[in-house]
């Protein structure tokens, strides 16, 4: 399973360097172990899928501990499942609430145990190529637990390669996958969370993250 | 397509009334087959796709935006507006918006929908947690918005998701639209239709209820 899984990323990853020019930057900053938050933005499918495929392979060739994986059903279920630390986290569904609230207690526990935590602050893929507003996940587990949050984002171009909208990629276009250095939102954990800190996180994940997209 | 995202014309505002036309080795075209706008689309390598008016009566022919602007302009300009149909009884003051035709109503695998069908109110879950739910699909049927409520209505009868219970409303790929009723997930297949424009009409719905009665529903970005 993990070999298939490592000669499908493999392709993957060379199809994107021949058909987009694909490079990744930034290697160097993402560690080998936590506690850290890994997170990324969906600003389009092909972004999406090749930022998945930087951190499985990572994973599989062993250069990465494979972090608990916060995602929808159908990664959970489908080829990523398997290679991420599933632990005894559960999948999202979408705007699940009470659900939610688990899924981030989990990712907490996790954190403080030294594992790595993959959540997206927006939690799902934009529409027309700009970031989706940051929901309250992945501030509120960085403030709580004061652990850095490295992200691992696809640049501009990647909307255009192949939009939510659109059904089939584009086989010309051009971006990168860059990973950014780690940051903290507090330093030290914060036994209470209030909504001002909440947007003020959020504020400072999406300026992190303007600034490796469209740099 | 495109069109999936520009749901409604920017200029004249019609529903469901671009048609996007793709022509080898030129720009391909967007039209309007209710103002008669024509746009020419252009891919900029590495950044957004731009969208240049060339036709059009009353369209501003020239004006060339990023197709996020476009995007923007199309929602500023969009209000609720109810619309007629005589295949559904409504309640009074019960206001029609959005209709669907051959929607496919999919379920978890254990909804009673699959097995019991009582009344018209959907369950509200909970449903036993699986690690991996299956889906199944009730049937296929019309599907009502209103004001009030959805109301899908097919071959095994009619169901019922009271806005007042719904919890969220969020896409699933590019097909689907789903709500959160209660605690549990329903999904509708909407073929002909952009998902975008059901979810749009959530978003704006869902505003209109929390500043009537408080209730909030968490609604997909847009």
């Amino acid at each position: 399973m993990y070999t298939l899984i490592g000669i499908f990323t493999a392709l993957l990853s060379l199809f994107g360097r021949l058909l987009y020019r694909m490079r990744v930057e930034g290697v160097e900053n993402l560690p080998e172990e936590g506690p850290y938050i890994v997170s990324s933005n969906e600003i389009g499918r092909m972004g999406s899928i090749m930022t998945s495929v930087f951190i499985a392979r990572r994973i599989l060739r062993g250069l990465t501990v494979a972090p608990v994986g916060f995602a929808e059903e159908y990664e959970w279920s489908g080829m990523w499942g398997p290679v991420y630390d599933r632990g005894s986290a559960r999948p999202i569904f979408p705007h699940g609430r009470g659900q939610g609230v688990l899924a981030l207690l989990t990712a907490l526990r996790s954190l403080r145990e030294g594992k790595i935590v993959m959540m997206n602050p927006g939690g799902e893929m934009s529409w027309d190529g700009r970031l989706v507003p940051a929901k309250r996940g992945v501030a509120w587990l960085g403030l709580r637990s004061g652990a850095p949050i490295v992200l691992v984002v696809a640049t501009k171009g990647a909307y255009q390669v192949w939009p939510k909208w659109a059904k089939r990629p584009q086989l010309t276009g051009r971006f990168q996958v860059r990973v950014g250095k780690p940051f903290r939102l507090t330093d030290s954990p914060c036994s209470k969370v209030s909504d001002e800190m909440i947007a003020g996180a959020n504020q400072r994940i999406a300026e992190e993250m303007t600034a490796l997209i469209y740099r | 397509m495109m069109t999936m995202l520009l749901w409604r014309c920017p200029i004249c505002g019609t529903d469901d009334a671009l048609e996007y036309t793709v022509r080898w080795f030129r720009p391909d075209h967007v039209h309007c087959s209710s103002c008669g706008a024509v746009w020419e689309v252009t891919r900029v390598i590495g950044d957004d796709y731009r969208l240049k008016v060339i036709a059009g009566d009353s369209a501003p022919i020239g004006l060339e935006l990023p197709l996020a602007e476009w995007y923007d302009r199309m929602k500023a300009g969009f209000e609720l507006a109810p619309i007629e149909d005589d295949s559904i009884a409504l309640q009074a003051n019960e206001l029609l918006y959005v209709k669907g035709d051959q929607v496919p109503l999919i379920v978890r695998v254990g909804n009673p929908l699959l097995s019991a069908w009582e009344g018209r109110g959907a369950p509200m879950g909970p449903l036993a947690e699986e690690l991996s739910p299956k889906w199944d699909t009730v049937g296929v049927g019309q599907l009502y918005f209103t004001n009030e409520r959805l109301i899908w209505q097919g071959e095994q009868g009619a169901c019922d998701f009271w806005w007042e219970r719904v919890n969220a409303a969020f896409t699933w790929f590019n097909e689907i639209f789903g709500i959160m009723y209660g605690t549990t997930t329903y999904r509708f297949q909407i073929p002909g239709q952009s998902v975008l424009k059901w979810l749009t009409y959530s978003g704006h719905l869902a505003k209109e209820i929390e500043s009537a009665s408080g209730h909030t529903i968490a609604v997909s970005h847009y």
